[in-house]
C-alpha cells in the first residue's frame, strides 16, 4: 500500500515537473520561432485568408462589389477559358506524374547497368539535372528557337499551333522533371537489399521477372507518392507557360496560374483572379489528401 | 579462350550501346544551353545552324551596355543573398524549436506550417500584392525581400534534419550544465552542417531563378531581377537575338557553375531528403 502511494506521488511530481518544464520551454521556443512566426502569419497565412475573402467580391468600374458565390458560379459554368486552363493544368500535372514511369526505367538502368569506366554514364547522370538549376527564362527561349528550326520542308513551329502546343509544353514539363525523379528513384532502388536479387537468381528468375516481382512491389508506394507530389508541383505551372508560349496561341497552353496572372494585370479583375487562385488551392488540397493517405501507407 | 573473347566482345558491345544512349541523353538535356551559347555568338539557330559563320562577341558587350542590365544583375544578387540568408537563419531557429524543444501547442503549430507548405506560393501573390500596396511599401526593397523569407519548406527540412540527431548528445551536454543556445550552436548546428549546406545551395538556385514573385511585386523597373528583365526583353522588337541569347547565357551560367562545383551536394540532397521546389 505504501509502495503504491509512493509510486503515485512520484508520478504526480513527475507530471507536475513535466508541466513546468514544458511551460518554461514555451517561452524559449516562442522566442526562437518569433521571427519566423511573424513573417509566416503576416505573409503566408493572412494572404490566403484574404484571398478567400477577396473571391466574393467583383471589381466593377473600379469599385469592389460584393457578389457572394457568383464568381465561382461564373467560373465553373460560363468561363470557356477557365475550362481550357483546367484541362491544360490537368494535362501538365498528368505528364508530370507520368514521368515517374520513365524515371523508374532510367533509375533501373542507371543502377543495374555495369559499364567499364570510360563511359558517359556519370556525365549523363549529371546532365539530367541541368533543367532543375537553369532558369525557365533561358530554357524557354532556347526551346522556342529549337522548335523554330526548319526540320522538314514546310515545318511549322509546333509551339504556334494551338493543337500541338499544349502537348509540347506538357512534354517539356515532363522533360524537366525527369532528372529529379530519376535520381530519387535511383536512390530508392539502391536501398533494396542485394540478397533479394541473389536469391531470385539462384531460383532461375530472369531480369524481367526480378523487376516485376521484386523491384516493382517494393517501390510501388514511393512511385505513387512521387507521382502525386509531381502533380502537385505541376499544378502551379507558371514560369514555363510565361516563357514558352505566353499562354498562346490564344489560350491553348494557358495554365490556371497563368490565367490568374492575366486576370490581375490585364483585366484588373482582382476578385475573379482570387477566385481562380482559391480554386487552384482547392484542387491542390484534394491532391494533398491523396498524398497524405499515401504517406501513411508508406510508413505503416 | 573463345569464351573469354566472347565475354570481352559482349562487354564492349554493352558499353558501346549504353554510351550511345547516354550521349543522346546528354544532348537532349544540354541542348537548350548549347542553343543559347551558339545564338549568343551570332549563329542563326532558327535557320538550323549551330556554328556561327563569324563568331561575334558584341552580344555580350551590348547586353551589358543596356541601361537596365547591370541593375538587374545587382538586384538578382541582392535578392538571392538576402532572401537565402534571411530565410535560412529564421528557419533554422524555428526548425530547432519545433524539433528539440518540448512545449505545449507544438503539434498544432507544426501541422499548420505543414498545411500551408502544401499550398503553391502563387496563390498568395495577389492578396500579398494588395496587402503590400495598402501598407504603402509596394515598389520598395522591403516588399520584395521580406515576404519570401517566410519559407515553411525550409523550416520543415531543417526540423527533419534536427530530428535525426540522437538525444544522447544533448543529454551529455545538459549534465555538463550547457544551456539551450550553447547546445544548439555548439552541438546541433555542426552536426547538421551538410544538410544546411545542401539546403543553402538549393535556396540559392531557387532564389536566383525566382520569376513569379518579382513579376507580381517588382512594380518599378529598378527593382527587376535578371529573369524578369530578360523576360521583358524578349517582348521588345529592338533587341537582337544574339543580345538576348547573351543575356540568357549570363542568367543560366551562375547556377550552372554552382551545380558543377557542388554536384555531390545536389545529388545527395535529392537522394537523401528529396529536396524540390
Amino acid at each position: 500500500m505504501d509502495v503504491l502511494r509512493e509510486k503515485e506521488s512520484k508520478k504526480a511530481t513527475y507530471i507536475q515537473w513535466l508541466k513546468v518544464y514544458r511551460r518554461k520551454n514555451l517561452l524559449k521556443a516562442l522566442l526562437l520561432m518569433l521571427p519566423f512566426l511573424v513573417l509566416f502569419v503576416l505573409f503566408s497565412v493572412t494572404p490566403i485568408v484574404q484571398g478567400i475573402m477577396l473571391s466574393v467580391y467583383r471589381t466593377i468600374a473600379w469599385k469592389e462589389i460584393y457578389v457572394g458565390f457568383r464568381n465561382y458560379i461564373d467560373l465553373f459554368t460560363r468561363d470557356e477559358v477557365f475550362r481550357i486552363t483546367v484541362v491544360n493544368t490537368l494535362r501538365y500535372a498528368g505528364f508530370s506524374a507520368l514521368s515517374m514511369g520513365f524515371a523508374l526505367f532510367l533509375g533501373w538502368i542507371l543502377n543495374t547497368l555495369i559499364v567499364k569506366p570510360p563511359s558517359f554514364k556519370k556525365v549523363f547522370q549529371a546532365s539530367i539535372l541541368v533543367p532543375m538549376v537553369i532558369s525557365w527564362i533561358s530554357l524557354g527561349m532556347a526551346w522556342n528557337w529549337f522548335f523554330a528550326m526548319p526540320f522538314t520542308k514546310g515545318w511549322k513551329n509546333p509551339l504556334t499551333d494551338p493543337n500541338a502546343a499544349p502537348w509540347i509544353v506538357a512534354s517539356l514539363i515532363m522533360w524537366s522533371s525527369l532528372g529529379y525523379n530519376s535520381i530519387l528513384m535511383m536512390a530508392s532502388l539502391r536501398t533494396i537489399p542485394r540478397e533479394y536479387y541473389e536469391a531470385a537468381l539462384i531460383d532461375g528468375a530472369s531480369g524481367t521477372q526480378m523487376f516485376i516481382y521484386i523491384t516493382l512491389p517494393l517501390v510501388k508506394n514511393l512511385l505513387a507518392f512521387m507521382a502525386v507530389t509531381g502533380a502537385i508541383g505541376a499544378f502551379a505551372v507558371f514560369d514555363q507557360i510565361a516563357t514558352l508560349t505566353g499562354g498562346g496561341p490564344g489560350w491553348s497552353t494557358a495554365s490556371m496560374a497563368w490565367y490568374m496572372q492575366r486576370q490581375v494585370f490585364y483585366s484588373l479583375n482582382y476578385g475573379y483572379a482570387a477566385t481562380i487562385a482559391i480554386t487552384l488551392m482547392s484542387f491542390v488540397f484534394i491532391l494533398s489528401l491523396v498524398q497524405y493517405r499515401l504517406i501513411y501507407k508508406r510508413f505503416v | 579462350m573463345v569464351f573469354e573473347l566472347r565475354k570481352k566482345i559482349k562487354t564492349f558491345l554493352v558499353n558501346f550501346v549504353a554510351d550511345i544512349g547516354f550521349i543522346i541523353g546528354v544532348i537532349v538535356y544540354i541542348i537548350p544551353f548549347l542553343i543559347l551559347l551558339a545564338a549568343s555568338l551570332g549563329a542563326n539557330v532558327m535557320a538550323g545552324r549551330f556554328i556561327p559563320q563569324q563568331p561575334r562577341f558584341d552580344g555580350y558587350i551590348n547586353i551589358f551596355t543596356h541601361p537596365g542590365f547591370s541593375l538587374w544583375v545587382l538586384n538578382s544578387i541582392i535578392f538571392t543573398v538576402t532572401v537565402t540568408a534571411g530565410s535560412i537563419v529564421i528557419s533554422t531557429l524555428a526548425g530547432y524549436a519545433l524539433s528539440r524543444l518540448d512545449f505545449p501547442g507544438k503539434g498544432i503549430i507544426f501541422w499548420f506550417i505543414l498545411g500551408i507548405m502544401m499550398i503553391p506560393g502563387i496563390v498568395a501573390y495577389l492578396p500579398l500584392y494588395i496587402m503590400l500596396a495598402k501598407m504603402k511599401i509596394l515598389g520598395t526593397y522591403i516588399a520584395l525581400l521580406i515576404p519570401p523569407m517566410s519559407s515553411p519548406y525550409n523550416v520543415f527540412m531543417l526540423k527533419q534534419a534536427f530530428d535525426a540527431i540522437p538525444r544522447d548528445y544533448e543529454e551529455a551536454a545538459l549534465i555538463d550544465g550547457a544551456g539551450t543556445f550553447t547546445i544548439m550552436f555548439r552541438i546541433h548546428l555542426p552536426i547538421i552542417r551538410p544538410v544546411l549546406t545542401t539546403l543553402i545551395l538549393f535556396n540559392i538556385v531557387w532564389n536566383w531563378n525566382n520569376f513569379g514573385w518579382p513579376l507580381f511585386i517588382a512594380t518599378r523597373t529598378t527593382l527587376w531581377n535578371l529573369p524578369l528583365g530578360i523576360w521583358n526583353l524578349t517582348w521588345s522588337y529592338t533587341v537582337n537575338f544574339w543580345n538576348l541569347a547573351a543575356g540568357a547565357v549570363i542568367l543560366a551560367t551562375p547556377p550552372l557553375i554552382l551545380y558543377i562545383i557542388a554536384m555531390e551536394y545536389y545529388l545527395r540532397g535529392i537522394a537523401v531528403t528529396g529536396l524540390k521546389k
